[in-house]
C-alpha cells in the first residue's frame, strides 16, 4: 500500500531496525524457576470450540440478509404479472406457498386464488404492439397452466375425500370446481377476444391450442360436478 | 534454530507433558520474547518475570495449540506476550518509585548502540502500548502483517492502519523532541 510506506515512513522503519539490539538477561535462572512451576502446575486439557461472539454475529448478519433478500425479493415480485421480469420469482413464491402442508380446501382455496389472479392479468393486458402481444401469449400460456394444475389437484382431493367419507370437504371441494369452471369460462372468453385480433399464424396457432387445453379442464371439472358426462 | 516442522515435533512431545521439550521450547524463545518485553517495560525483575508468566501461560494452555500451515509457533507465544504484557500494563504503577530507576543501558548488548538511539527509545516511550506494540512486532520482532495481526488479535488491515498511525506518532513525538 503506497499510501502507507512514504519515504519518510521508510527512513523511520530503517531507523527502527538499527536501533534493535538484544538485552542481556539470564535465561537460566527464570528456566529453574519455569521448571519449577511445571511440575506444581496443570496442563488445561484441549478445549471446546466455542461459537466466538465474531462467528455468531457475523452468522447473524449473513442470516439477516438472507432473510432481507427473500423478502425484498418476494415484495418485489408480489404483484409481477406472467411475462414482467419477476414473474418467476412471484411463480417461485406461488409454489413454495402451495407445497406448505395446507388442508384440501386451503389448497383448492389458494389455486382458485392463482387461477383468478391470472384471469386479472389477461384482463388487463392490451395488445397494440407485439410486447404486448407476446406478454399475452405468456399470460394465456400461464393461465392455462394454473386452470389444468388446480382442476387435477382438486379433484383428486375430492375423490380422496369421498373415499374417506368427508362429505363436508367434499362439498366445499365441489365448491372450489365449480368457481374454477367459473373463472375458465371467463378465461376463454377473454382468450377468444385476443383470439380475434390475430392474425392467422403461429400466434393464433398456440393461442388456439391454449383453448382447448383450457377446455378440456372445463370439462374434467364438468364431471366432477356431474354436470358433464364423461366421454370415456 | 530449528525449522518449524522441528519445533512442531517438540510442541507434539511437550503437549503430551513431557517438560524437558517444552524446556528446548523455552530455551529457542525466551530471549526473543525476553527483549520484546523488556523493551516495553524497562524494568528488569519485571520483564524476567513476564517472561516466566508468559511461558507458564503457554505450558497450561499447549494442548489447545493446533498448528496452522501459515503460522508459526512463535506468533502463538507473542499473542500470549502481547496479552500478557496488555495485563500488566493495566495494573502497573503509573509514578516510579525512587530507587527503582535504572540505567538500562547496562542491560542492553551493546550499550553504545543502545546510548545512540536514546532519543528514538525516549520517543517511542511516549507511544501508547499498542503502538508501541505494533512497531516492536513488525520491525524488531520482524514478524510479518498477518503474523502480526494475530499476535495482536487483529485483522491485517488493522495493523497495517495501526502501523501508519504509530510511525506518524512517532514522527511527532521526534519533531518535538528536537
Amino acid at each position: 500500500m503506497k499510501l502507507f510506506n512514504s519515504k519518510s515512513d521508510q527512513e523511520l522503519i530503517q531507523l527502527l531496525k538499527n536501533s534493535q539490539q538484544d538485552f542481556k538477561f539470564d535465561p537460566n535462572e527464570i528456566k529453574s524457576r519455569l521448571t519449577l512451576s511445571l511440575t506444581t502446575s496443570r496442563m488445561e486439557p484441549v478445549k471446546q470450540k466455542k461459537l466466538t461472539f465474531t462467528f455468531i454475529r457475523y452468522s447473524a448478519s449473513v442470516l439477516a440478509g438472507i432473510v432481507l433478500l427473500l423478502s425484498g425479493s418476494f415484495a418485489f415480485a408480489a404483484n409481477a404479472q406472467p411475462g414482467d421480469t419477476l414473474f418467476p420469482i412471484n411463480k417461485f413464491w406461488e409454489q413454495a406457498w402451495l407445497s406448505l402442508p395446507w388442508s384440501a380446501s386451503q389448497k383448492a382455496d389458494l389455486q382458485t386464488g392463482i387461477v383468478a389472479k391470472r384471469l386479472k392479468a389477461l384482463q388487463g393486458v392490451n395488445a397494440p404492439d407485439s410486447q404486448t402481444r407476446n406478454k399475452q401469449l405468456i399470460i394465456i400460456q400461464e393461465s392455462d397452466e394454473s386452470i389444468k394444475n388446480a382442476v387435477e389437484a382438486i379433484s383428486a382431493n375430492r375423490q380422496t375425500s369421498i373415499n374417506q367419507g368427508q362429505t363436508d370437504i367434499t362439498l366445499q371441494l365441489e365448491q372450489d370446481l365449480t368457481e374454477l369452471n367459473n373463472l375458465a369460462q371467463k378465461h376463454t372468453e377473454e382468450i377468444q377476444i385476443i383470439e380475434i385480433s390475430v392474425k392467422e399464424g403461429p400466434e393464433h396457432e398456440t393461442i388456439q391450442t391454449h383453448l382447448k387445453e383450457i377446455k378440456k379442464s372445463q370439462h374434467k371439472a364438468r364431471i366432477e360436478l356431474h354436470l358433464e358426462e364423461n366421454d370415456d | 534454530m530449528l525449522q518449524e516442522n522441528e519445533v512442531q515435533n517438540l510442541i507434539a512431545l511437550a503437549q503430551t507433558g513431557d517438560s524437558d521439550s517444552f524446556g528446548q521450547i523455552y530455551d529457542l524463545y525466551a530471549k526473543q520474547l525476553h527483549n520484546f518485553l523488556f523493551s516495553k517495560v524497562q524494568h528488569k525483575q519485571i520483564a524476567e518475570d513476564l517472561v516466566h508468566t508468559v511461558f507458564l501461560k503457554a505450558w497450561t494452555n499447549l494442548r489447545s495449540y493446533q498448528p496452522r500451515s501459515n503460522a508459526k509457533f512463535s506468533t502463538w507465544l507473542f499473542q500470549i506476550a502481547n496479552f500478557t504484557l496488555i495485563d500488566y500494563w493495566r495494573t502497573r504503577k503509573t509514578t516510579t518509585e525512587l530507587g527503582e530507576i535504572e540505567n538500562l543501558a547496562q542491560f542492553a548488548q551493546d550499550p553504545k548502540l543502545y546510548e545512540n538511539y536514546e532519543y528514538l527509545r525516549t520517543a517511542i516511550k511516549k507511544l501508547p502500548l499498542n503502538y508501541q506494540v505494533v512497531l516492536d512486532l513488525r520491525f524488531n520482532q520482524d514478524l510479518s502483517v498477518t503474523e502480526t495481526a494475530r499476535a495482536m488479535n487483529k485483522t491485517p488491515v488493522g495493523v497495517r492502519v495501526l502501523q501508519h498511525r504509530a510511525l506518524k506518532a512517532l514522527k511527532l513525538s521526534l519533531n518535538h523532541l528536537k
